[in-house]
């Protein structure tokens, strides 16, 4: 009696010792939706957050002035990732090559002996496969009779599980057509020779996945490559056009002491170039571009004397050669100049002419802004929101002041306190919309503090500005 | 890369490593969720669920005992999980019944016949025998986890025997009728 229930209890533990089943692909997508919204509601301490904020700041910041000490202010170090990368891919290629020779016949000795097992996956319905179909073989079962060694699960036999794996799939499909064309009947006989005549372009296909795992196993290094293995497209480009307004933090002028309590506004000016932006991370992206800005802002109420002399020391930050004038004084208005103190002093070094000239003074500056910025999502859905931080580097190309008045504008010259080159410290939010897999829109408001833009004299001004950056991008 | 390396990424987040796992291991656990679970939908549900157990404790497991037989035991869990809440389990009288012996003939019988007829048990029996047979808990702790007294697992456990028994013997008729009647 004991004897026949052990009996039944054996006859179920050795049929189902090494019994394994692979459940549809869909489980695995279900389980990494899952995951992945898990990993995004992980909340980040927020001093790791601006830890490494600080951290990539500091990198750009330190990285910029060395280029810029090298006199090479340009966006290279992108370019030479991807070269890098290049390289990188295409020695794998490479390796891959040169190995297909050989794991083709490898591969054909596992394909023999593969004839041996028992490997069939589900497809359509599996279900009923399961429940009911006991007189079909073809249920969803890899029970391996040469078995030991592709059930156990050391690192060892993982490719060749893996390699099991793809070629099971491959079995499917060719099952699939097989059994089109032939009925159900034929299938048991036929669909292992199937997966051993298989197109030799297909089984070196799989071979390229095989090698790629194997390589991967092997390498210490295969952090770099598994990324580039994975579909993720990693660069993208775009355009960017921006509104600016430039304003300052405090009072002061740069240009003459005497302005520095006058109201000083500023007209919006328009902003455009291309950005590149690289992806590091899931969460962490870099990006650089190139950017030509207009600053101007108005000094209102100011008075400029202009007379044809050298006479009168130029008390102004601003050089100026036009038509033969010189400036000798700005003042807020009204002119607080006793003009006859004035006139009697230059009469008396020999000159007699003078304009006084009042409205508004305009200065204006146009750079070529160099970004290098990171940006760290918070949000990755549809709609993306993101943080950026960095800095920029400008190039100054033209810069310019002028009086204007009802009656016109006059040049007085240009400023000759700006640095050529100078720097901000950028904060800003970005939101991105996915039109599809290649192509988003970004807005990006963002505050550029200015750091350096006057060599001396800046006369206690502390520019900055507002952009909202609106872009177009393609992914790839 | 060794499982040890591949364990501490899944312990960092890395999905990649994750998928690695889940590959390594899915079909071993897909196995024991088809033998817990009364059909291939639930089986899936409770892999899914079971995955998702795995990789939010991962960091519990300390290297102490096989990684496999860890999972194991959390796939397990999450299939009693859903009949503890389900309540369903107490719904089997205890009584102990007569023994039925058979003869068995395993050469003719299939894998996912047993497993059909596995599939097809009330749901305690499935459980305890799947427990006790398959997978070597005691009647202790098959107590204890099923909340239910070890008297209980025990005549589930006959039941179980007695239904699949039957289910064997019929099988095994009826293909002795198909090698007649061809």
């Amino acid at each position: 009696m004991m004897d026949e229930k052990k009996h039944i209890d054996r006859l179920f533990q050795e049929k189902l010792k090494d019994f394994e089943v692979f459940p549809d692909a869909e489980v695995w997508k279900n389980i990494e939706e899952q995951l992945v919204k898990k990993k995004k509601r992980r909340v980040v301490p927020l001093w790791l957050r601006l830890g490494s904020a600080a951290a990539v700041l500091l990198l750009l910041v330190g990285g910029s002035i060395w280029m810029f000490n090298s006199e090479k202010p340009t966006i290279e170090l992108p370019d030479t990732n991807s070269i890098v990368t290049d390289v990188d891919s295409q020695e794998q290629e490479g390796n891959l090559n040169k190995s297909n020779e050989l794991n083709l016949q490898k591969q054909q000795q596992d394909g023999a002996r593969r004839d041996e097992e028992i490997v069939i996956i589900p497809n359509t319905k599996p279900k009923n496969r399961i429940l009911k179909g006991t007189k079909e073989k073809n249920y969803t079962v890899a029970e391996s009779s040469a078995g030991s060694s592709s059930l156990d699960p050391t690192r060892n036999t993982k490719a060749l599980n893996e390699t099991n794996n793809t070629s099971l799939s491959k079995n499917e499909k060719v099952k699939n057509v097989k059994e089109k064309f032939d009925g159900v009947n034929s299938i048991q006989s036929t669909e292992t020779k199937m997966a051993s005549n298989a197109k030799i372009d297909e089984v070196q296909k799989n071979l390229g996945k095989k090698d790629m795992n194997e390589a991967l196993q092997e390498n210490e290094n295969s952090v770099a490559l598994l990324e580039q293995n994975s579909n993720d497209k990693k660069w993208s480009v775009g355009s960017t056009i921006a509104p600016v307004y430039f304003n300052t933090l405090s009072k002061g002028s740069p240009i003459h002491s005497a302005l520095a309590s006058n109201d000083k506004n500023s007209k919006p000016s328009l902003s455009y170039g291309v950005k590149v932006n690289y992806k590091v991370n899931d969460r962490l992206s870099l990006q650089s571009g190139i950017n030509s800005l207009d600053l101007a802002y108005q000094t209102e109420g100011v008075t400029a004397l202009i007379t044809s002399t050298n006479s009168l020391a130029n008390e102004t930050n601003i050089n100026t050669n036009v038509n033969g004038v010189k400036i000798i004084t700005l003042s807020a208005s009204p002119l607080n100049l006793n003009s006859e103190v004035l006139t009697q002093e230059l009469a008396a070094n020999g000159e007699g002419a003078f304009n006084d000239l009042s409205g508004d003074l305009n200065q204006s500056m146009s750079y070529v802004e160099i970004p290098m910025e990171a940006k760290y999502a918070l949000l990755q859905k549809k709609i993306g929101v993101n943080v950026i931080g960095g800095v920029s580097t400008y190039i100054l190309y033209r810069n310019a002041v002028d009086i204007q008045n009802s009656n016109g504008s006059v040049t007085l010259g240009e400023a000759s306190n700006l640095n050529d080159v100078n720097f901000s410290g950028n904060v800003g939010l970005d939101f991105d919309y996915k039109i599809n897999k290649k192509l988003y829109i970004n807005v990006s408001p963002m505050f550029k503090y200015q750091l350096n833009t006057f060599s001396k004299n800046d006369g206690g001004f502390k520019p900055y500005f507002l952009g909202v950056y609106t872009g177009l991008n393609f992914r790839f | 890369m060794s499982l040890e390396k591949l364990i501490n990424r899944c312990k960092q987040r890395d999905i990649k490593a994750q998928s690695e796992v889940y590959q390594l291991f899915a079909g071993k656990l897909f196995a024991l969720c088809l033998k817990y679970s009364k059909n291939y939908q639930e089986a899936q549900d409770n892999l899914q669920d079971g995955f998702i157990t795995i990789f939010s404790k991962i960091d519990q497991y300390q290297f102490k005992g096989s990684f496999e037989g860890w999972l194991k035991r959390i796939v397990v869990n999450t299939a009693l999980q859903k009949y503890r809440e389900k309540n369903v389990l107490n719904l089997i009288s205890d009584e102990i019944p007569d023994e039925v012996e058979v003869d068995i003939d395993e050469t003719t019988i299939s894998l996912d016949y047993l497993l059909s007829i596995i599939q097809e048990l009330p749901n305690r029996y499935r459980l305890v025998f799947n427990m006790y047979v398959l997978d070597g808990y005691s009647h202790r702790d098959i107590a204890e986890m099923l909340e239910i007294s070890e008297g209980t697992s025990k005549s589930n456990l006959s039941r179980a025997r007695q239904i699949l028994k039957k289910k064997v013997e019929k099988n095994k008729l009826e293909e002795k009728k198909n090698k007649v009647s061809e």
